[in-house]
């Protein structure tokens, strides 16, 4: 019975760290929608487990899949570094919305100050709530002042009643 | 003799009799007015006048006057009147607003990522040695390195194109267990099943489309299905669906026995809200190879649960 029990408890924990290890595997390859994809079926038995659930945050941010990040904020809360991470992910969910908003009802974000980031999404929202934006048949065009070079469209694309947010680099 | 003293008091008495009309008078006038002047500047009125003055820019003896609610007046107001705020009305506002106070930035924290390495490489050195191609490759890792590298260093696989054909689920995805199954099963419910797609988001880099155009540069060379299939589906994963429909058909021409060409056709004309054509198309490659991966899509499509 006891045999049973610790090969049962070390097959378990045989099957967690393959886990971790396949999204680990998955996400230095670079195939962070394979590795949001499979991280989310694991990730209820994963919950406790910070590590995984941020590498899988990231994979989604990676991958583009914003709207996933919205359990790992809630999940990752005991240590500094997820709290951390947690309001990473919190300020590109939350500027995604407000952009799609910002879009769909035609509300101006001019008098908003949020954090920013690296992410492309944080950047594009910058400018859109800056004001440096010109817009051309429904399609924002982004300039960044720091770097002139470089410019966003953004738009919203639009599929039968649903609307999405589409930012080309 | 007269007395001057008794004299001077009637004096002053009958001066004072002389003086009460009047300062009953003044009195009553006095009272008068401080109930006219309460009336006017009564605590009511006194809420509602500053954010009229202050909005609409219209004078304080008209709103006085004005009985009506604020949002009646704010209504009847000419649309000018009710754009600028000016700047003596709200200091604070306006200064939190104007002046462009640095923005926190934030930035990933991926010190997790050495623990989770390390964490890793203990387990394929310990418990599958058999794969020595994954311990290679994690060990290949220095351990000291940042943890930001891993995230710069993953991105060369997606420059190797043809590789990624063989590796990518693509059939899978459509094939495979349902992911909402599986999740309504596991999960408090997640977050995309909630949502409409509305709140989902593409998000075009330069370097997908660099990589695009590379593979675009050698099909054009040597016309080889393989390469155009890739176009096709890395197209369709980007949102590109016009695209991903062209290239599929130029797949399919060149080599009609590729499923994926034919699936990526169809899936593209379902996403281009050409349904009946997809379905038509899946029936007629269906009847030809009876591929599973081609019903399932079929079916997920009759269904409507493709997505």
């Amino acid at each position: 019975m006891k045999k049973g029990i610790m090969l049962l408890l070390a097959s378990c924990s045989l099957l967690i760290a393959s886990d971790s290890s396949r999204l680990y595997e998955l996400y230095q390859n670079g195939q962070y929608d394979q590795a949001c994809n499979e991280g989310v079926k694991k990730l209820r038995a994963h919950r406790d487990d910070e590590k995984f659930v941020s590498l899988y945050a990231f994979s989604c941010l990676q991958a583009d899949k914003i709207d996933r990040l919205a359990i790992p904020i809630i999940m990752l809360k005991h240590s500094k570094e997820a709290r951390s991470n947690a309001a990473y992910f919190s300020a590109i969910l939350l500027q995604k919305n407000l952009l799609l908003s910002a879009l769909e009802n035609d509300r101006a974000l001019t008098s908003l100050n949020l954090p920013s980031s690296d992410y492309v999404l944080s950047k594009v929202f910058d400018l859109y709530s800056k004001n440096h934006h010109v817009k051309s048949n429904n399609v924002y065009i982004l300039k960044d002042p720091e770097n002139p070079r470089q410019t966003y469209r953004l738009s919203l694309e639009r599929t039968g009643k649903n609307a999405q947010l589409r930012i080309d680099e | 003799m007269l007395n001057v003293q008794e004299l001077e008091r009637r004096w002053k008495r009958y001066r004072r009799s002389k003086q009460i009309p009047y300062l009953i008078a003044g009195g009553v006038t006095a009272v008068v007015i401080a109930g006219v002047l309460y009336s006017v500047f009564s605590p009511e009125v006194q809420q509602i006048e500053p954010q009229i003055e202050s909005s609409k820019r219209i004078s304080a003896a008209e709103k006085i006057t004005t009985s009506q609610p604020l949002s009646r007046t704010e209504a009847a107001l000419p649309q000018e009147h009710l754009r600028p705020v000016p700047q003596q009305v709200r200091p604070p506002m306006q200064s939190a607003s104007t002046t462009e106070q640095p923005s926190l930035k934030l930035s990933p924290s991926m010190g997790f990522m050495q623990e989770f390495e390390s964490d890793v490489m203990n387990y394929y050195f310990n418990e599958t040695p058999s794969e020595p191609s994954h311990a290679a490759k994690t060990e290949s890792q220095p351990k000291a390195a940042p943890a930001a590298a891993p995230l710069a260093e993953a991105r060369p696989l997606r420059q190797e194109p043809l590789p990624a054909i063989a590796s990518q689920s693509l059939p899978a995805k459509t094939v495979g267990v349902p992911e909402e199954i599986v999740l309504s099963k596991e999960e408090p419910e997640p977050v995309e099943q909630q949502r409409p797609a509305s709140g989902q988001m593409l998000i075009q880099r330069e370097k997908d489309m660099k990589d695009i155009q590379d593979v675009i540069t050698r099909f054009k060379k040597n016309k080889n299905p393989v390469l155009s299939l890739f176009v096709a589906k890395r197209y369709y994963q980007i949102g590109n669906y016009q695209q991903a429909y062209n290239y599929a058909l130029i797949t399919n021409e060149l080599d009609s026995g590729i499923e994926d060409s034919w699936l990526i056709f169809a899936k593209s004309l379902y996403k281009l809200e050409q349904k009946d054509m997809a379905i038509k198309t899946l029936k007629t490659y269906i009847q030809e190879s009876s591929s599973v991966k081609a019903k399932i899509t079929l079916d997920q499509m009759e269904k409507g649960t493709f997505e």
